[in-house]
């Protein structure tokens, strides 16, 4: 049976093909930017979920480890990178003062290394790029703007996938426990 | 319900960033939701075109210059930011660049 998993390598090329670095003159197709920006984000979500369920389940197969990935949803991720973004003072407000205790501990180091910073940053910025890309009529991407979306993707697609951080661990098992097992009918 | 005033500061502050061969020439600064409701700060910078030998400026100063944005704008108690970058020579896709 044919085989075609969401790999995040591949929307990273189908999004480079709706934005193609070397472009004809004339009126950018502003339509193919955006879902080009949209794509990158599916890219970088998806990278995401793949490090997220090896977290817990190291020695799962894949049909299983394909299963639970379809688990994680978008708020999940965007709730602990926003923890980490207040943490930082690039976002309003404060996490839990339990999740605070844990990432920022009063009396140790805190929890927050570059790779997660990279990861956490990055992922707010495409997940909001993606929703104005998909519904905000207003939302204008430039040529340039958009190879730059392009670009973090492809930068933070790479951490994801090589970052063997304490840091970052930590941030993707939170993620897996954020997306905890929903009931079904 | 956020006053004028941090957003006028946050436009200025804005419109005075060069980093790395990109420069902010004018700055809009708008609240705004998302399609779930949550507040947004978007931020709409005209700045300069990319070297024409490259496609698109510096990685490094573009996410250097949001991280300044969003720093900003949590001192000023605003909601998370959008940032979109404008080349000048895209200026008339933006209603507040267009004149």
């Amino acid at each position: 049976m044919p085989d075609y998993p969401i790999e995040p390598e591949k929307l990273l090329e189908a999004a480079e093909l709706l934005a193609p670095r070397e472009a004809p003159p004339g009126r950018p197709p502003y339509t193919a930017h955006r879902r080009a920006v949209s794509t990158a984000y599916y890219a970088v979500f998806h990278a995401i979920t793949d490090r997220v369920v090896k977290a817990p389940f190291t020695e799962a197969d894949t049909s299983f480890l394909r299963k639970v990935r379809r688990w994680i949803g978008h708020n999940d991720i965007r709730t602990v990178a926003t923890w980490v973004e207040q943490l930082e003072g690039t976002s309003k407000g404060s996490p839990p003062p339990h999740i605070e205790a844990l990432l920022a501990p009063r009396d140790g180091e805190s929890h927050v290394d570059n790779d997660t910073l990279t990861i956490s940053e990055g992922f707010l910025e495409l997940n909001e790029k993606r929703e104005e890309a998909d519904y905000d009529h207003d939302a204008v991407f430039t040529r340039p703007d958009t190879l730059d979306h392009l670009a973090r993707a492809k930068e933070i697609i790479s951490v994801v996938e090589r970052t063997q951080s304490d840091e970052a661990k930590r941030f993707f098992g939170l993620i897996a426990m954020q997306a905890r097992i929903q009931a079904r009918q | 319900m956020v006053s004028d005033a941090p957003l006028a500061d946050l436009q200025r502050f804005a419109a005075d960033i060069e980093l790395n061969g990109l420069e902010v020439h004018k700055a809009s600064v708008v609240l705004d939701e998302r399609q779930d409701g949550e507040p947004v700060t978007r931020i709409a910078l005209l700045v300069n075109d990319p070297d024409p030998l490259k496609d698109t400026w510096d990685f490094d100063a573009v996410r250097a210059l949001k991280r300044e944005l969003a720093r900003k704008a949590t001192e000023l108690d605003l909601p998370s930011t959008s940032v979109t970058l404008v080349p000048d020579s895209e200026a008339e896709l933006v209603e507040a660049f267009s004149s």
